[in-house]
């Protein structure tokens, strides 16, 4: 075919010659061919010729044309026909393929289909024709299988067909099957190895799959020698170097990107990467220029995703975050497994404040990416917001394995620390010790001293724990950090931040003094911070409860009530204000105050509101004098009560206590103690379950245990001596049999509540119970008896005062002068006792002196023996000694001294047997004086009498019981009570913890008790010690109550996000912060006392954390990781709040929370936000805490992984 | 500096309420008694410290150089002792129980020489009038008893109209009687006239313990709200509300050159104060249970404690 087509003409042997290189115009060919109506090849061949001249529009002209026109009348001319339409066919597609305009896309495939379909009815399978197919099957796309099975078809005809082989490399690589691809690839490469440089293209990319960065490589620059303009290859290469991360490098890279740019202006893949490049040059103009660009270039989905991902991020770089946030969105529309989309959309709905869709978002990347622990991070620190417990695990969960990999990382430490300030102290505790550590190592590097929140966050932890020393440290450590920060502060946001902080700062510590016990300083404190803050609610909480503490009611009551002008729904000064009312017994009032907060519909489900409403209903029940047909309606308004906070909440530990009671109180008690019991296992700083099993045991006659549980419970709780448990210990010990030891607790309770006639009443009788024993056996001893005689009649004394001077609502006088009379009999019959005791005891004095004298005559004999031994001995030797004279005499001789020496020894022997004698003797007198003193005492009859006595007067008792039941239509007196207590407290261990180490906790508990009495009224089995315990229970009243703490700094519940940006060699933070809604956790107790100071302790926890939170600038991707080119760090700040928790019965959460971000200069942007959380518990203290961080982004890799997968659906299409 | 000098461990078989330190006694009979060799300055240094329990025992110790002795244990109270207390020369003790007698003891030779009861719940603490012939006691429903040493008899009655007085204190001038009551009233009443001259609201919880200052300026009061409050008698103002303790303060106690003041608590603890800085300077927490009793020295050296846990503690206090 050099240079000309020969047309022939009809009917003729002539031929008009059509010069190739000057092709005439078509119309005229297009004449000419009409006329002499050539053969379609021929019009083939010439629309070939005008195709490659670059005449489209003919070249479509004439074969449209020819498919009616021509002539047909040939043989073979179905396969010109063939041709004809696969030609026109696969031009359509080729335009289909390079059309970006949907419709016009649509209406070009469906040309081509049609005229596919055409051909197919000509011949099917023509190679050619079924390549064609194949291809359009390809981009058309979602036909890969149909394509596959058409190349598959061809290359069984013919193994080496380039086109077939080049199109399984593609579907392989679609499939991700990369090995395949690549060996299609070489078999098309070897088969014809002037292959275009697509397929080194192609190739490349499948060694970029498998890993092979080298060979790619090679494989880019082949296929860029074999075509320059290779845009494939050139921006591939181009990310390669890009990746490379050296400057040079990715000058080239960008050099490179560039040259694809001017060899290709609109292609997409170009015009996104260098997109990415300018932004990290910061110029944000031409990357939206050259991301619409591309947006608008190509139909590939992923490509747009890529488009408007790039547009995105410029635009949260510029803080637009409404557009961002639709490019993100869009973005993901397009790729749905798009996660750096994702990442930055979660961003973006931290940003709005959506936690929930936000999170959604990241649990997406973190599923793409399980091990990425920025996404963790943010994820933890979503949940740690969260108010469901599985979430807050998560974020624990999450953290705890981001600390394990990245143990240097300070901000997760601090989250981790601050997740764990509910749930974990220690755990907690020792998070923050790592943080703190690891910002002590960096001090340099970070030019930042410990931040006042985490001094803060970690003493309130200590004082929750109750280590006050430490505590005191941190805080004054925290102070002073806050105060140099708010003098160093240029910014007055700052400034006013610090001192805010200050003011929490100087909470915490005037609550720890409170600990301490140091109450003016805490009150001096208190005072300043009201003056200076007049919305700071906890102040006049705190206030109010150390006045309830001292017993000064009405200035309590003020105290309370001030809050109530700043915001007249708080319900915990509501619920102080109820338990003071309860604790006065003013009933009707205290419940008004507690239904109050019930009504609220923030916080309809108070349970410690409830729980304080059932306890009082259980403690009118104990009142002595009510109304008792009301009694079982009390009982199941109480019951219900704590049943419904037992449904939201089944592990609060205060409404299972209340239905414990309950139960006992109907006389259930084993079930009763179960309840109990596990209350118990639960937590053991809850005294009143302590009090409540005690009650139960002695119910159960099992003394020995009671008298423990009350022991113990009085050695672990409270420091003083508290008359009711004394009350309570008597009572056991009375019931037990052990009177003297019920005497003494009994006094130590006198002691100290001299004025109880009560506890008189109960020393009266268990004198007189004493006295009784004692008289009746017979083996007492004089002093004793006469001891006893004393005690009796100081009894009756007692008696007689009580019968006239006596509480009438806790005991019947009449019963008192009845005891008197009892007292009287016994004095009498103990004139008899004692002459017996007398008699006794002269006889046994007698007796004693009996034997004195027997064994002063025993002794005197035995010396008079002993003389006339020692005088027989003395003869003895004086005659020895004669004789010796005499024999000395005799003899002379020189052994003269031995004799002697000898004689001594045996002197010597004698003695000691003498002295063995002696002993012997006194043996045996001592031996029969035993026999003697043995017959003497077995007289009276022991061991039997004493306990048919006491049957006897157990007998007695339970008529006089009787009589007493029978007497009284107004048994008060007499019935049995037990109270059983119950408090309502606020949730948090950690607080009671706080509070139990002080003696506030104690006193509070106390408060807190409220006892139920299980009036057994009907239960008359324990009737000796019926009036014992009518006695002690009538004074008691039980009350609820309820610690709580809460604090709280209104004026700063503002959150306030700022972002500062540094200078300007481009960094950027986006922040945002979010505030979160106040927390407030109001645990702490609140108690309520009784006659006594009733307050509570109302620690408060720690938690009014502000926690500071953390920003965290969730840096992404693209981002940082270059940083030699400038900075960019993508900070989205998110700010949260820490803690709260509600759990038990009470506890609000407010958290506040101010999220700053501030990025400096420089490479790394830092964004410290720091929110402030407060969440109030009236444990205490509060916590606040910030971290700076730093962010550096770390998802290198996953950018270039993207961008190659961009690159790959380009490569989607083979040349 | 402050430590602690001499420690008794189970020097009572339960709890000791109470306790007292006299004046130092030339008793050479005594001394010579003991032991001849000792010399008359060395018995002039010895004192004699009495304390009383629940067990119903007084006991007399002998202090010296440090060392307690036991001198005579004295029996006859029945209900526990609830309260002792010692005339200025140093030779009487009066003890008194819950069971409303009051028992007065000869400190050399132990012997009771007298008894007085009232009604059955007529008697609390007591304490000496500064002649000695005067023993006042805290009573039922708010009346103070004032009873004469010679007579053994009551000889007249104050009323504070208020309720129990749980404490009470005569001043060393002779000039005012306080009395703490169990609602944490405070009322001084004028000893000449016998009136009353001042109700002070002090406290809201009961007060335990009160004492005068040695010049009779101030009054000092410790009550179960944990606090002590110190009033100027003359015009019946607090001074100073301090706080310190963890619970009840149970006894407070003036040093001799009113330079500083002691407190013992249901906390545990022992604290000394100083009377110009209005502060604690130090703490003593070597008790295991409650203190019920603290107890300067009468030359001001030593303080005394005694406590729930059964024992005797003395400690160093220097100037």
């Amino acid at each position: 075919m050099s240079g000309s087509i020969e047309i022939p003409l009809k009917d003729t042997d002539e031929v008009i010659e059509l010069d190739l290189d000057q092709l005439p115009e078509v119309d005229e060919v297009l004449h000419i061919l009409r006329q002499e109506s050539v053969q379609l090849n021929i019009w083939v061949k010439l629309a070939l010729e005008y195709y490659k001249n670059g005449k489209v529009q003919a070249f479509v002209k004439l074969l449209e044309n020819s498919l009616h026109e021509a002539n047909q009348n040939y043989r073979d001319y179905e396969k010109d026909q063939m041709e004809a339409y696969d030609k026109l066919a696969a031009f359509y597609v080729d335009e289909a393929n390079k059309e970006k305009n949907k419709d016009k896309k649509r209406d070009l495939f469906t040309k081509a289909t049609r005229l596919y379909t055409t051909a197919d009815k000509i011949i099917m399978y023509d190679q050619n024709h079924l390549l064609g197919r194949a291809k359009f099957c390809l981009l058309e796309g979602d036909k890969m299988d149909q394509a596959d099975a058409q190349f598959n078809f061809v290359l069984n005809q013919s193994p080496n067909n380039i086109p077939s082989l080049l199109g399984k490399a593609c579907i392989a690589y679609h499939r991700k099957d990369y090995r395949g691809a690549l060996a299609f690839y070489k078999k098309a490469l070897r088969t014809y190895p002037k292959c275009p440089a697509d397929v080194r293209l192609g190739m490349g990319h499948c060694f970029i799959r498998l890993g092979n960065q080298d060979k790619a490589r090679l494989a880019y620059e082949r296929a860029l020698e074999l075509n320059p303009q290779c845009v494939g290859a050139l921006v591939a290469l181009a990310i390669l170097k890009l990746n490379a991360q050296s400057k040079e490098d990715i000058k080239a890279g960008v050099q490179m990107l560039s040259k694809a740019y001017s060899i290709d202006s609109t292609n997409p893949m170009v015009l996104n990467h260098l997109a990415n490049h300018f932004f990290f040059k910061n110029d944000f103009k031409t990357l939206q220029h050259l991301a619409l660009h591309a947006f608008h270039n190509t139909e590939n989905e992923a490509m747009r995703a890529e488009s408007c991902y790039q547009l995105a991020r410029a635009f949260q770089a510029q803080h637009d975050y409404d557009q961002a946030f639709q490019y993100y969105y869009q973005a993901t529309q397009f790729a749905p497994n798009y996660i750096l989309a994702h990442y930055g959309l979660g961003q973006m709905y931290i940003y709005r404040g959506d936690s929930e869709n936000a999170a959604q978002c990241f649990e997406k990347v973190l599923k793409a990416q399980p091990d990425n622990y920025e996404t963790k991070k943010i994820l933890s620190n979503l949940y740690a917001n969260s108010t469901s417990q599985s979430r807050r695990d998560i974020a624990k969960d999450y953290l705890k394995k981001v600390t394990e990999n990245f143990p240097d990382d300070v901000e997760a430490w601090i989250e981790l620390a601050q997740i764990l300030e509910c749930s974990d102290l220690q755990g907690s505790l020792q998070a923050y010790g790592t943080a703190i550590r690891i910002l002590r190592e960096r001090k340099a590097e970070l030019n930042a001293e410990i931040p006042a929140e985490i001094l803060n966050n970690v003493g309130s932890l200590h004082f929750r724990l109750g280590n006050l020393q430490e505590a005191e440290t941190n805080f004054e450590a925290a102070l002073s950090t806050a105060k140099q920060e708010a003098e160093k502060a240029e910014i007055e946001h700052d400034t006013q931040y610090y001192n805010l902080m200050c003011v929490t700062i100087t909470y915490n510590i005037a609550r720890l003094s409170e600990a301490l016990f140091q109450f003016d300083k805490a009150e001096t404190m208190y005072r300043a911070i009201y003056t200076e803050h007049p919305n700071y609610i906890d102040c006049y909480l705190r206030l109010g409860c150390m006045a309830r503490d001292k017993n000064q009611i009405s200035q309590a009551s003020h105290y309370f009530k001030t809050p109530l002008g700043i915001d007249n729904e708080h319900p915990d000064a509501w619920s102080l204000l109820g338990n003071l009312h309860l604790a006065q017994q003013e009933w009707t009032v205290g419940q008004k105050k507690f239904e109050r907060i019930l009504r609220n519909p923030a916080t309809s489900y108070d349970s410690y509101s409830i729980i304080a409403l059932g306890n009082s209903w259980l403690s009118i029940l104990q009142q002595p004098v009510r109304n008792r047909a009301k009694d079982k309606e009390y009982m199941d308004r109480a019951l219900k009560l704590f049943e419904k906070v037992l449904e939201k909440d089944p592990r609060n530990i205060w409404a299972a206590n209340g239905i414990g009671a309950v139960l006992a109180r109907k006389g259930y008690f084993n079930e009763a103690r179960d309840v109990f019991a596990q209350v118990r296992e639960a937590t053991a700083d809850f005294c009143d379950v302590w009090l409540n099993i005690a009650h139960i045991y002695v119910e159960q006659k099992q003394y020995i245990g009671a008298i423990q549980m009350y022991e113990n419970c009085m050695r672990k709780f409270f420091r003083y001596h508290n008359v009711e448990l004394l009350q309570y210990l008597g009572r056991a010990y009375f019931r037990a049999g052990k009177l003297k030891e019920a005497k003494k607790v009994l006094l130590k309770a006198r002691r100290v509540a001299p004025q109880d006639t009560v506890i008189l009443y109960n020393i009266a009788l268990v004198l007189q119970r004493l006295a009784t024993q004692i008289l009746k056996d017979e083996k007492s001893p004089l002093d004793v008896v006469l001891q006893a005689v004393h005690e009796l009649r100081l009894s009756l004394t007692y008696f007689q005062y009580l019968a006239v001077h006596g509480d009438r609502m806790s005991y019947d006088l009449a019963v008192a002068s009845l005891e008197a009379r009892q007292c009287q009999d016994l004095l009498s019959q103990a004139e008899y006792h004692v002459a017996r005791a007398r008699k006794v005891d002269e006889e046994e004095q007698m007796l004693r002196k009996k034997q004195e004298e027997e064994r002063q005559a025993f002794r005197l004999k035995q010396m008079e023996e002993k003389k006339l031994q020692e005088e027989k001995m003395k003869s003895q030797l004086e005659e020895i000694i004669q004789k010796r004279q005499e024999y000395k005499e005799k003899t002379k001789n020189a052994l003269i001294f031995e004799p002697i020496i000898e004689s001594k020894k045996g002197k010597g022997r004698g003695r000691g047997q003498g002295g063995e004698v002696l002993d012997s003797d006194s043996d045996a007198s001592a031996r029969s004086i035993s026999p003697t003193t043995g017959e003497a005492r077995p007289k009276p009859p022991k061991p039997k009498k004493p306990s048919k006595r006491s049957e006897k007067s157990g007998k007695k008792k339970v008529t006089k019981r009787r009589r007493d039941s029978g007497s009284g239509g107004e048994d008060k007196p007499k019935r049995k009570r037990e109270r059983k207590t119950k408090e309502p407290k606020a949730p948090k261990g950690s607080k009671k913890k706080a509070k139990a180490d002080d003696g506030l906790s104690g006193k509070q508990k106390m408060r807190i008790v409220s006892k139920a009495t299980i009036s057994s009224d009907s239960d008359s089995s324990d009737s000796d010690s019926g009036k014992l315990k009518i006695v002690s229970s009538g004074s008691e009243t039980d009350k609820p109550k309820r610690k709580r703490g809460r604090t709280a700094i209104k004026s700063q519940s503002r959150s306030r996000s700022r972002s500062r940006s540094g200078s300007g060699s481009g960094s950027r933070s986006g922040s945002g912060s979010r505030s979160g809604s106040g927390s407030r956790s109001r645990s702490g107790s609140r108690s309520r006392s009784g006659s006594r100071s009733r307050s509570g302790s109302r620690s408060r926890s720690g938690s009014r954390s502000r926690s500071g939170s953390r920003s965290r600038s969730g840096s992404r991707s693209r981002s940082g990781s270059r940083s030699r080119s400038g900075s960019r760090s993508r900070s989205g700040s998110r700010s949260r709040s820490g803690s709260r928790s509600r759990s038990g019965s009470r506890s609000r959460s407010g958290s506040r929370s101010r999220s700053r971000s501030r990025s400096k200069s420089g490479s790394r942007s830092r964004s410290g936000s720091r929110s402030k959380s407060g969440s109030r518990s009236r444990s205490g203290s509060r916590s606040r805490s910030k971290s700076r961080s730093r962010s550096k982004s770390r998802s290198r890799s996953k950018s270039r992984s993207r961008s190659a997968s961009g690159s790959r659906s380009r490569s989607a299409s083979p040349g | 500096m402050y430590s602690t000098v001499c420690r008794q461990l189970d020097a009572h078989e339960d709890s000791i309420w109470a306790c007292a330190w006299g004046k130092a006694l030339d008793h050479p009979t005594s001394s010579t008694e003991e032991n001849g060799t000792l010399s008359p300055s060395n018995t002039t240094k010895s004192s004699y410290i009495i304390t009383g329990s629940i067990d119903d025992k007084v006991k007399v110790w002998e202090y010296d150089k440090d060392t307690l002795k036991l001198a005579h244990t004295l029996k006859g109270h029945s209900l526990g002792i609830m309260s002792v207390a010692v005339n200025s020369k140093g030779n009487v003790c009066a003890s008194s129980s819950l069971d409303s007698t009051i028992k007065l003891w000869d400190l050399e030779t132990g012997a009771n020489i007298g008894s007085m009861s009232s009604g059955p719940v007529d008697v609390w603490t007591i304490a000496f009038s500064p002649d000695d012939k005067l023993i006042i006691s805290g009573s039922n429903a708010g009346k103070i008893n004032i009873f004469g040493v010679e007579s053994l008899k009551k000889e007249q009655t104050l009323d504070t109209r208020g309720k129990f007085t749980l404490s009470i204190a005569y001043s060393p001038d002779g000039k005012y009687i306080a009395s703490g009551a169990i609602d944490g009233f405070i009322n001084i009443f004028d000893t000449a006239s016998g009136k009353l001259v001042h109700t002070l609201e002090g406290h809201a919880m009961p007060i335990r313990s009160l004492c005068f200052s040695p010049d009779s300026k101030y009054l000092l009061t410790g009550s179960d709200d944990a606090h002590m409050k110190l009033y100027a008698v003359h015009h019946a103002q607090v001074v100073s509300t301090l706080s310190g303790h963890g619970s009840w303060v149970l006894s407070v106690a003036f040093s001799p050159n009113q330079e500083h003041f002691v407190s013992g608590s249901s906390d545990h603890t022992v604290k000394l104060w100083s009377l110009n800085k209005k502060e604690s300077i130090q703490t003593y927490s070597e008790h295991t249970d409650e203190v019920w009793g603290v107890k300067y020295s009468p030359d001001g050296t030593r303080i005394l404690s005694v406590s729930e846990d059964k024992s005797i503690h003395i400690y160093n206090c220097p100037y």
